[in-house]
């Protein structure tokens, strides 16, 4: 039987990677999949909690979670597209025009 | 399970929906250039401001507990609707000036309030979250709505990128707190008391906090505000900064207050002086118009976050007023921006948005300079506008909850601010036009659906400066 | 900790799960990255399974593999990055201020779950079989949680609307 510490722990390892991901790389697609590693280690944790409390809601707001990632998939990556027939470039270093 | 019945408390929400996918039909059917999509939706969010006092003193929880129905709800979903209603009376002009005139405009800025009213009236975590990403999903598109133009897309990207990577610590947040209450009904976790003192749980709401702070603009949180309003189209920008913020408050306003968590207090003091701080000293070295208004809603939120820290009876008043006169200010500000804005040429970079432009402006423009001098007396504090009666209610909760040292530090930092808003307006009333920009200027007629909307505005602030009970007087007699 | 087929079973997906993490967040190539990526989905998808959450690991599959990480795939290939290969990402102190700070988020958030929910759970719980189904979930969601449902299709809707503005070529 494994406890839930483990299982939450390694949704924890997830999303902190996640986060390093999105601070240090720079290219605007691989920073947008850091940040769907993040919501997917959440999914876990959320569906960990459901198990172990015997609680639907859990699993019931992960749906939610992906209904969320499918919208900001589409969003985002149709932002990235129109930007990129701007700019040609992804590399969030040279999208510069508005300072960070 | 939805019961009939409860639909008729919720007509507000259920017209902006309804409205939200029509446009996206009449659209499609009528005829290129009509305006009929622009005056249905001016019609549906009228009708929802009516409707929405039907809700007043209904202490409801609806929805098989996902929504809760209050008078605090209300008034915040009434001050968003009202800002929207003045965005899209003044949007017409803009978005034909911008060739970007199409319907997906009016829809998803109908969608984006769907999103914050849910926000307002939630009961449910998972509602919060629902709304928040309706709002976010929309403005991300709103703020690259100017496809072709590097800036719009710049502001679009940014806000997106930090907008999703914030979305993963609310939900996490939300996560702990589900997993240490059992719950995400806001009514059962604040029956818990006994949680409150559970560090697992204040991770949590640390964790949900931050995300609403980002939305809000406060300050380790607010980097993306002046790239973001710069990049976007100026309408949207104003719209973002009243109606957005305004859901984000409206929201986590009632939370804070209901677990009174004190640890926070102080927490919320040192944000708010050094949000105030920031928005009023950057603020003076702004050569941008729109940056500059976004430094000033910076500050604003600073404010906000003086009536957030005092945590009692006189703050939510105080921060119900601040915010329908911050309204009717910042959006006025903006909208003028957009009205003087120049037309779009093919150039692809928005013009005449300098400060430098507006020197001259009272002899070119007295209307608009008028309007605008309102405005920017109103920011800035100056008695007989609404600006001032929000601000002195802030800092007088503050006093009252022996935050001494907070009102003190904000009168100050809010010196500072005068010097810029007054800065603007002796450019445009005693300074003459520059060459450069009277060599190019031809004088632009202004739209009478512009002075509409900036008239709606101006009456706003001063009659509310000039009666500041009147606000909470109109409500309590629909109310009773 | 016994050692019996699940925590083997447990240990290795989860080691698998991290490494893949970390390798897709440093590959050079947007396409690595993202294949990196589907076989951490999968094995979190093996690791729901594990919780008894039968439905969401399908729909793990179905969803996040073959529809969000296809679109993607779809988008990288379509904006052909090949210049930019050339351009090095440059990683300057501000890298590993960003490392230390995630670290230190990781080590807050590692705390709160490992110490806070230590031996809260007497094991999992007896319904999380039954909850798992596709059966009860259904249920669920066209009952009790049937506004939510109706709220996430507006939240589709307009990001459909979305997403045709941005990215359609011409308007007439």
């Amino acid at each position: 039987m494994i406890e839930i510490n483990y299982y939450l722990l390694v949704s924890a390892v997830l999303f902190s990677i996640g986060v390093i991901g999105v601070l240090v790389r720079r290219n605007a697609i691989i920073i947008f999949m850091c940040i769907e590693l993040m919501l997917n280690s959440i999914n876990l944790t959320l569906v960990a909690f459901s198990s172990f409390l015997g609680n639907i809601n859990g699993q019931i707001f992960v749906f939610i979670v992906m209904t969320v990632a499918a919208a900001e998939a589409a969003i985002g990556l149709a932002i990235i597209i129109s930007m990129f027939r701007n700019k040609e470039s992804l590399n969030i270093d040279e999208i510069n025009i508005l300072k960070w | 399970m939805i019961q009939l019945h409860e639909i008729y408390e919720v007509i507000p929400l259920v017209l902006i929906a309804f409205a939200a996918c029509a446009i996206l039909v009449i659209e499609a059917f009528s005829k290129k250039g009509s305006s009929a999509v622009y005056g249905f939706s001016i019609i549906t969010v009228t009708g929802a401001i009516a409707a929405s006092f039907l809700s007043l003193n209904k202490e409801l929880i609806i929805f098989n507990q996902f929504l809760r129905i209050s008078n605090a709800s209300v008034m915040f979903s009434v001050i968003i609707l009202a800002g929207i209603l003045i965005t899209i009376i003044a949007s017409k002009n803009y978005i034909e000036k911008e060739n970007i005139n199409f319907g997906e405009y009016y829809s998803l800025i109908l969608f984006s309030v769907l999103g914050m009213m849910l926000m307002v009236f939630a009961n449910d975590l998972l509602i919060i979250f629902i709304g928040l990403e309706l709002m976010s999903v929309c403005f991300y598109v709103l703020a690259g709505f100017l496809r072709l133009r590097q800036k719009s897309n710049e502001s679009a990207l940014k806000y997106f990128l930090l907008g999703a990577f914030i979305t993963g610590f609310i939900l996490y947040g939300i996560a702990l707190i589900y997993g240490i209450s059992g719950t995400t009904n806001l009514a059962e976790l604040y029956n818990q008391k006994k949680l409150f003192t559970n560090y697992v749980f204040i991770i949590g709401f640390a964790l949900f906090l931050i995300g609403f702070l980002f939305k809000i603009g406060v300050f380790p949180f607010h980097m993306w505000i002046p790239d973001v309003y710069d990049g976007a189209p100026t309408t949207l920008s104003g719209m973002f900064s009243t109606a957005g913020k305004i859901a984000a408050v409206g929201t986590i306003l009632p939370i804070i207050l209901a677990l009174n968590i004190t640890n926070f207090k102080l927490i919320f003091s040192v944000a708010a002086v050094a949000t105030m701080m920031y928005g009023n000293v950057i603020a003076l070295a702004q050569s941008n118009m729109k940056r500059l208004l976004a430094y000033s809603s910076i500050a604003s939120a600073g404010y906000i976050f003086v009536g957030v820290a005092a945590m009692n009876e006189f703050a939510l008043k105080g921060i119900a007023y601040y915010l329908i006169a911050y309204t009717f200010m910042q959006l006025g500000a903006f909208i003028i921006v957009s009205i003087l804005e120049k037309k779009d040429d093919g150039s692809r970079d928005y013009k005449n948005v300098d400060i430098d432009f507006y020197k001259g402006l009272g002899k070119r423009n007295p209307l608009m300079a008028t309007f605008m001098t309102i405005f920017l007396f109103s920011l800035a504090g100056i008695p007989p506008f609404a600006g001032f009666w929000g601000k002195y209610y802030l800092f007088y909760a503050a006093i009252q909850a022996n935050l001494i040292w907070l009102s003190v530090i904000g009168i100050l930092l809010s010196l500072i601010g005068v010097y810029y808003y007054l800065k603007i307006t002796v450019y445009m009333w005693f300074h003459e036009s520059t060459d450069l920009v009277t060599a190019g200027y031809e004088k632009e007629p202004v739209s009478r659906s512009g002075i509409f909307a900036t008239s709606l505005a101006v009456v706003g602030t001063v009659v509310l400066g000039l009666d500041p009970n009147m606000f909470f007087r109109i409500f309590k007699m629909i109310a009773e | 900790m016994k050692f019996d087929l699940e925590t083997v079973l447990f240990i290795s997906l989860s080691v698998l799960s991290v490494v893949s993490a970390i390798y897709m967040i440093t590959r050079k190539n947007p396409i690595n990255s993202a294949l990196f990526l589907i076989l951490n989905f999968f094995t979190v998808s093996g690791l729901y399974l594990l919780l008894k959450a039968q439905f969401i690991a399908i729909i793990q599959v179905l969803v996040y593999m073959g529809a969000i990480m296809v679109l993607f795939i779809f988008v990288i290939m379509l904006l052909n990055l090949q210049f930019q290969k050339k351009k090095l990402e440059s990683y300057s102190y501000k890298s590993l201020t960003s490392i230390l700070l995630a670290i230190m988020l990781f080590g807050i958030l590692g705390y709160t779950v490992y110490f806070g929910f230590e031996g809260k759970f007497k094991g999992m719980s007896d319904k999380a079989l039954e909850i798992g189904t596709a059966e009860k979930l259904g249920a669920e969601l066209f009952t009790n949680y049937s506004f939510p449902f109706e709220l996430a299709s507006f939240l589709l809707l307009a990001a459909i609307v979305g997403a045709i503005v941005l990215a359609k070529k011409k308007f007439e």
